[in-house]
């Protein structure tokens, strides 16, 4: 074993430096855009703007529909956080009852939470938008919520049921002699001990919640609900799009993504990397 | 009152195989009752079934003189220290003690008070913060114990507790398990696959074998009287000497023949009846390390050849061999067959080894032809066809 000389690693970094700019070169775009008066864009897109047009954000920010870009972006952590607190308690509970229950029933459970994450979900939107017009969860976060839920649930059961397979019985056998009930083992003994999936679900189901287009536009256009994707979306018309307000918007919409990852940087670097030990 | 009845217990598996079979003796209230037998006997089973966590397939299992086949783990009131602890990773040592009582909706003064003293009785006081992984081996034992004792359970239960720590440690836990049994008072069933680990700490020990319960007794009973072979040859260390021979009652008094020497009892010993009985046949004969002794220059003895000398102060241990058979070399039907495999003996073809445990002091003769005494009232008896002891 001979260790990477000083060099050696000095090279390497700046190789990684220069990588982490390439990933900043959208972010240039995106604030040099939505920094350009309108007359500009299409005349010079890559170049810094002649003068910055702080207007847009202030414009951006009043939002389409009636719907100001902040109640737009409460909306989207509404729908999101609803959909993750959601998932992560019908998933890790179906899980649990899954893997710990017999072999026959378990499987078959778990092979119909398998048909969930194959069949394409698009299929299904045309009845699925009827039924939920029906019963009054079209044009709200709580509507939206519940479709999430549905649609992400068996991926999360199916991570979890992976793992609560690995756990030694013991933690629930200690529990059940000291008297828990099952409920109370469940939610002192199992749950925590779950955390890293819990983490692992809560960042993939977030960020297709947050990101998503297609659902919440069809189920939310038109409404005070309308999430940030919807609102950005706004601004882009039939016959022209004002891409200058799009950009700020997106800016915008990027800012507590942002936020996030700063404040749970180390949290998310565990989880992604470490089990449970 | 909590004692705890086996009547019939057994487990039966779907696959039809039997766990544990018929097992039926008492344990009395505030007894320390440890079960041993090899691995896979169906120790941790008998232990899961009375803790509720393994149904009970036949026979009833009563606590305090009440059937429990029917209740759960959470209704029987027992303790359980697990084989590698279970101690909650993502509680502190406190929250983990605190568990059973919270569990069972202690008040928060009460657990405060509880945790407390449980603390201080195992010296843990200091770690209450700490999650387990930051606890040593012991420690984390003695957070189990400390889970296990807080509320004041009407039954111990123990699976191998010892058996991750390093010798000297297990020793010093033993002694406190002993020390905390007895202060407690509390009804104790404690497994093990270690005969000297329950030689000294049950009151009474429970032999089990391949599901089958040999023998009750305490400590000094099982060495002395053994019921069988199996129990014979598993309780002791080193072993009971075991080999066999022909048993013949002559005008002259009583002989064990092994292979071309004779070895003539004093005709006035006191021969069970059983064993009278046997005149003419093979048996299996047993003697203790430590009732074999040399027999002075004159008198006759049974020929050996002396193989080493192990000193162990204050004694050593003179490994010597017979011609005769051992139970498991002898011609005809097998003895008990299987029982030395159970307990990882190897027996070498026709010559029987046999071990003398003596003072540190005491002169051996040179060897390597010697002769052995071996006193008719030390001696054992077993019936060759299934081992059990002839009384
Ligand atoms: N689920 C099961 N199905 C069939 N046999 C089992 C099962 N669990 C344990 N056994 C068998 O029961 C016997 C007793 O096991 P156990 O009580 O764990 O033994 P011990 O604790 O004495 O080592 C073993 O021979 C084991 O193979
Ligand atoms: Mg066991």
């Amino acid at each position: 074993m001979n260790r990477p000389s000083a060099l050696n690693t000095f090279g390497r970094e700046l190789g990684a430096l220069a990588l982490a700019l390439l990933w900043c070169v959208p972010f240039y775009y995106l604030a040099i855009v939505s920094l350009k008066p309108m007359s500009e864009i299409f005349a010079d897109p890559v170049g810094f703007p002649d003068q910055l047009a702080f207007a847009n954000y202030a414009e951006a920010w009043r939002g389409t529909m009636g719907v100001s870009l902040g109640q737009a972006m409460l909306n989207s952590l509404i729908v999101t956080i609803g959909s993750v607190v959601a998932v992560i308690a019908l998933g890790s509970a179906s899980a649990y009852v899954i893997a710990r229950n017999g072999r026959r029933m378990g499987t078959l459970l778990f092979f119909f939470f398998v048909i969930g994450i194959i069949l394409p979900h698009q299929l299904s939107v045309v009845p699925l938008y009827s039924v939920m017009r029906q019963i009054g969860l079209v044009g709200n976060q709580l509507g939206l919520i519940v479709l999430y839920s549905g649609l992400m649930t068996p991926m999360s059961v199916f991570l979890y049921s992976g793992f609560v397979r690995t756990l030694p019985a013991d933690y629930e056998e200690a529990a059940e002699v000291d008297g828990a009930s099952r409920g109370r083992i469940f939610l002192k003994v199992i749950f925590p001990l779950l955390a890293p999936v819990t983490g692992t679900v809560a960042v993939m189901v977030g960020m297709v919640v947050w990101n998503d287009f297609f659902i919440q536009l069809i189920f939310l256009s038109g409404s005070p609900a309308q999430t940030l994707p919807v609102a950005v979306y706004g601004f882009v018309g039939e016959f022209s799009a004002r891409w200058n307000l799009v950009f700020a918007a997106v800016f915008v919409s990027v800012v507590p993504i942002l936020a996030f990852y700063l404040l749970a940087q180390k949290q998310l670097i565990k989880g992604f990397t470490g089990g449970i030990k | 009152m909590s004692t705890i009845q086996f009547d019939g217990v057994g487990k039966r598996y779907g696959n039809g195989a039997y766990a544990v079979r018929d097992l039926s003796f008492t344990i009395e209230d505030g007894e320390f009752m440890v079960v041993v037998g090899p691995s896979g006997c169906g120790k941790s089973t008998a232990l899961r079934m009375t803790a509720g966590l393994e149904p009970i397939t036949e026979g009833e299992l009563r606590i305090g003189g009440k059937v429990v086949n029917g209740l759960s783990a959470r209704d029987r009131d027992v303790a359980m220290v697990f084989q590698n602890y279970a101690l909650y990773p993502h509680m502190t040592v406190a929250e983990n003690i605190a568990f059973p009582l919270a569990s069972r909706g202690a008040s928060k003064d009460e657990i405060a008070r509880r945790v407390a003293a449980a603390a201080q009785t195992l010296g843990l006081t200091e770690y209450l913060d700490r999650r387990p992984k930051a606890l040593s081996g012991g420690q984390r034992q003695r957070v189990a114990m400390g889970r296990a004792l807080v509320r004041d359970p009407q039954i111990f239960l123990m699976d191998e507790p010892l058996s991750n720590l390093d010798a000297k440690l297990r020793n010093q836990m033993r002694a406190e398990i002993i020390g905390l049994q007895k202060q407690q008072g509390v009804t104790t069933l404690y497994v093990t696959h270690d005969q000297t680990e329950a030689m000294t700490m049950g009151h009474r020990i429970a032999i089990l074998r391949g599901g089958l319960l040999q023998q009750v007794g305490t400590p000094r009973e099982l060495y002395e009287q053994p019921t069988n072979l199996f129990v014979a040859a598993f309780v002791g260390s080193p072993a009971m000497n075991l080999f066999r021979a022909e048993f013949r009652l002559t005008e002259t008094g009583p002989e064990l023949l092994t292979d071309g020497a004779v070895l003539r009892l004093d005709p006035g010993a006191p021969l069970p009846a059983a064993l009278r009985a046997e005149s003419g046949h093979r048996i299996v004969v047993g003697i203790r390390p430590e009732h074999l002794s040399f027999a002075p220059p004159g008198t006759p003895g049974l020929a050996a050849e002396m193989r080493m000398i192990e000193e162990l102060p204050p004694e050593k241990l003179v490994h010597m061999t017979i011609g005769a058979d051992t139970p498991m070399t002898g011609g005809g039907q097998p003895v008990d067959a299987d029982f030395l495999t159970d307990l990882g003996m190897v027996a070498a073809a026709h010559r029987a080894p046999l071990i003398a445990r003596l003072g540190i002091d005491t002169a051996v003769p040179d060897g390597p032809g010697v002769a052995l005494h071996l006193d008719p009232r030390r001696l054992h008896f077993f019936r060759a066809s299934d081992g059990a002891a002839l009384r």
